[in-house]
């Protein structure tokens, strides 16, 4: 074969390469453009069926779910924050089409898939569903060796909402199975406090019900900031205890808690806790009694404009400046202070809550 | 004498044959391996909760670093922009880099800035910081006033004074998507080893975008110049990128948008302000760091958050712009020369560098040298002209297969250009970059060459100050 022979033979082996290219370009195009508007048209449509208990078509979507992972992202997406709401009616028309076609029994067969991917549709459907599976298998699945399984596993136990969920989780959190945030954002929830008070309330590592035997040494802490994200106030005692702790973390979430979930009854103990010998602490307790506007905090708050750690002073006056006329009042008399780091901060949180002229 | 010039010709000709088959079936390769990665993302996209993290408050907080020099016109609706933004842990640092315009002014005037007290975080160089603003309105909002430096320095500074864990370094001229941030703060919440993750950076010329600096609407434009930008803008983030991130040898983040830890950058010695790929090179330092100390060093890039940018729509714009790119490019390879080939840098060393030296740095020169050699031997009959017409139909025809191929993954994953006419008019910059666009670019980058022997001499200090409308992303289009 002649060099040009061979040139040319690239030459149509390329050609014939880029013609398939651009023919599975517009392929592509027109499938997707047929498969957004199925996904959109259907998920409607399921929407509407589940809403209104019409089995037959809840039927036709749980049967396309049992064989297409697309079908499950759609029936999943169609579902999304429906099944709360549901009536017993249209729930019993939900369980009674999804049990007939044995899709709980496919999801929990697919949790044991070795593709990551079909693990996590399972994961997200089972989660959607509400099914009793789900809060058997998918605590399980937070120890998956796949990160996308886990924060699935846990954003679905977290919409499942119930007292083995909120175990589950809390296990997870204490085990240090994923990023302490990615657990505390879902527990963070009303639902999850009586389980996170169990939690606080057990001495002991492996007490029934909850914390894990391989819990790190922040968990109590951890558990501190799930209740201070829920904002109940069903903790304070604890959390008050809490502020007692030898650990400076566990005192320094404590105290950031009791700004969301704390009452009257936190404000002495805070007010304390500006004198805690850990400057973190005393700057979180200082932000949390701006948080609460409460004015018994003033003459201590107005000490602390002195401190020597610039996150104290910082905190200190903007507390003072949430506060009201009170904390006002105390900012402008710091303005005559002799100490300039307090007469600075009072100065700048005081532009900062247009209350003078900077 | 003449037959042995042929021969040289003819040899050079197939060496020359061999270079692109290599360059190109590189890039195939890694157009296959960002499939993969494509595929395996289009399957996880459903799983994962961006919404979720762009609400919650425990997410990761982010930092908007925003240089700013003579960016008057459009700042304050930068800021409100990024404000926008789908996810709240988020404060936006505007680091005025000693603007002889009314930058400043309009930022004290839209956000009525209160001067204040701010102990800075880290210890950068930097030019000196004259006065901190922070908005009563929006405390989200801080302005830094500083003595001119450069976008690298300016950079800098943000970082010192940056609250955050994460930082984001983009350019004052460019939007982000509305979820784009909660997309890469994924990266670093799904995986503690993550050091840096870069997005994908889009052309918004054509496109509708409304007063508060929203985009409404994505479309192609009718200029032929852009479209063939955004045709290699695909190529350059969609082939090669998401290619070397799934290898882990990305060596380059765009400086218009990119998530940084700040702690590791600061430890890393923050950005060089001697150079004008400031954001190339600190990637590559950042590589170096991580490994010198055996540490984990996950450097991705996510093709799914996207920053919207203004491409140049004039040749004079791409020329400079182009130019500053494989400037920098040079300028990163200076400046690392103990990386390449060592095996204690693993894939970047081994692999990206000398890919990166041969057929990023060197190409320009080599392609240019490859044109005249082409026609030299045409002229002087060392190739038959059929022979000649052959190569250059390979030529032409392997590059588009690479183009349609990002166009087919484009289709499969993001279709951020649904329309018809939008895919008629890729397709057809496609084809016509062939003939001449490419070929500029190529003279555009061999400039370079001479512009940093004429302007600093070969690794000397260069400062640049920041340009109004020049978008600078070190190394962006020089892998496509």
């Amino acid at each position: 074969m002649s060099a040009l022979q061979a040139a040319l033979l690239l030459v149509g082996l390329t050609a014939l390469a880029t013609g398939l290219m651009i023919g599975s370009v517009i392929t592509r195009k027109l499938r997707r453009d047929r498969r957004e508007w199925i996904s959109r048209f259907g998920r409607d449509r399921v929407r509407d069926a589940v809403l209104a208990g019409d089995g037959d078509v809840i039927r036709q979507a749980a049967a396309r779910a049992c064989d297409e992972g697309l079908a499950q992202v759609d029936f999943a997406v169609a579902l999304d924050g429906l099944t709360a709401d549901l009536t017993p009616d249209a729930r019993a028309a939900l369980d009674e089409a999804v049990c007939e076609l044995g899709l709980h029994d496919a999801l929990v067969a697919q949790l044991r898939s070795r593709n990551p991917v079909d693990r996590g549709r399972a994961i997200l459907l089972l989660g959607e569903l509400g099914l009793p599976e789900a809060e058997d298998e998918l605590p399980a699945l937070l120890s998956d060796p796949d990160p996308d399984v886990r924060l699935a596993a846990c954003a679905e136990l977290s919409r499942l909402g119930s007292r083995p969920a909120a175990d589950a989780l809390i296990v997870a959190l204490t085990a240090e199975k994923l990023p302490a945030e990615r657990i505390i954002e879902r527990l963070g929830e009303r639902w999850a406090v009586p389980a996170l008070i169990d939690a606080l309330s057990t001495e002991d590592l492996g007490e029934p019900p909850t914390p894990s035997p391989e819990a790190g040494p922040d968990w109590r802490a951890h558990l501190a900031r799930a209740i201070g994200v829920a904002a109940d106030p069903r903790a304070e005692p604890l959390l008050i205890a809490m502020l007692e702790s030898p650990a400076t973390e566990e005192r320094v979430a404590a105290a950031r808690a009791l700004a969301s979930s704390g009452t009257a009854l936190c404000m002495e103990p805070l007010i304390v806790a500006l004198d805690d010998p850990a400057w973190e602490v005393r700057a979180q307790a200082a932000k949390s009694l701006g948080r609460r506007g409460d004015e018994r905090a003033v003459p201590q708050l107005e000490r602390s404009l002195g401190h020597e750690a610039w996150w104290v002073r910082s905190n200190a006056a903007d507390a003072l400046a949430e506060i009201g006329s009170a904390g006002v009042e105390a900012l402008k008399r710091t303005l005559s202070d002799p100490d300039r780091f307090a007469r600075d901060r009072a100065r700048e949180a005081l532009a900062l809550h247009h209350l003078v002229e900077a | 004498m003449e037959e042995t010039i042929r021969q040289i010709l003819f040899d050079f000709n197939v060496f020359m044959l061999a270079y692109f088959v290599s360059i190109d079936g590189i890039y195939l390769l890694l157009v296959g391996i960002g499939w993969r990665a494509v595929n395996d993302y289009v399957g996880r996209r459903p799983l994962r909760d961006y919404r979720h993290v762009g609400r919650s408050p425990l997410s990761m907080p982010v930092s908007i670093l925003v240089p700013a020099y003579n960016e008057g016109p459009v700042i304050v609706s930068s800021v409100r922009s990024l404000l926008s933004s789908q996810f709240g842990q988020l404060e936006v640092v505007v680091i005025n880099d000693g603007s002889t315009d009314d930058t400043l002014d309009a930022l004290k005037e839209a956000f009525d800035l209160v001067k204040v007290d701010r102990v800075p975080r880290a210890n950068l160089p930097c030019e000196p910081i004259t006065a901190v603003y922070v908005s009563p309105e929006n405390q989200r909002i801080v302005v830094l006033d500083k003595a001119n430096g450069g976008k690298a320095d300016s950079l800098n500074a943000g970082i010192r004074f940056a609250r955050y864990p994460l930082f984001c370094a983009i350019d004052a001229d460019t939007m982000l998507d509305p979820g784009a941030l909660a997309r890469l703060v994924w990266e670093f919440q799904a995986s503690p080893a993550t050091v840096a993750v870069g997005g994908i950076v889009r052309i918004v010329n054509g496109s509708n975008v409304d007063g508060d600096g929203k985009l409404v609407e994505v479309r192609t434009p009718r200029q032929m110049l852009i479209n063939l930008q955004i045709m290699e803008y695909l190529r350059a983030f969609l082939g090669g990128r998401i290619g070397w991130s799934r290898l882990g040898m990305l060596l380059i983040i765009s400086g218009a948008f990119g998530l940084f830890r700040r702690d590791v950058v600061v430890e890393a010695g923050g950005y060089d302000t001697t150079t004008v790929g400031e954001d190339a090179e600190l990637v590559l330092r950042l590589h170096r760091h991580q490994r010198d100390r055996k540490r984990p060093c996950r450097i991705t890039f996510f093709p799914d958050p996207i920053c919207w940018t203004e491409a140049p729509a004039d040749l004079r714009t791409l020329a400079r712009q182009r130019d500053r790119w494989q400037r920098g490019l040079i300028e990163m390879m200076i400046r690392h020369p103990g990386m390449v080939g060592r095996p204690r840098y693993g894939g970047v060393g081994m692999i990206a560098l000398p890919y990166f030296i041969l057929f990023e740095l060197l190409g320009p020169v080599i392609e240019l040298v490859g044109y005249a050699a082409y026609i030299s031997a045409i002229a002087v009959g060392a190739i038959s002209f059929p022979f000649a017409i052959a190569m250059l139909v390979f030529g032409v025809l392997f590059g588009l297969l690479i183009s349609f191929s990002v166009l087919l993954m484009e289709e499969r994953a993001f279709r951020r250009y649904p329309g018809w006419r939008d895919l008629r008019r890729l397709v057809g910059a496609a084809v016509i970059e062939n003939l001449g666009y490419r070929q500029l670019n190529t003279l555009f980058r061999v400039r370079a060459f001479w512009t940093l022997w004429r302007s600093a001499g070969w690794g000397e200090m260069s400062r640049v100050g920041l340009k109004a409308g020049d978008v600078a992303e070190a190394g962006e289009v020089a892998e496509a």
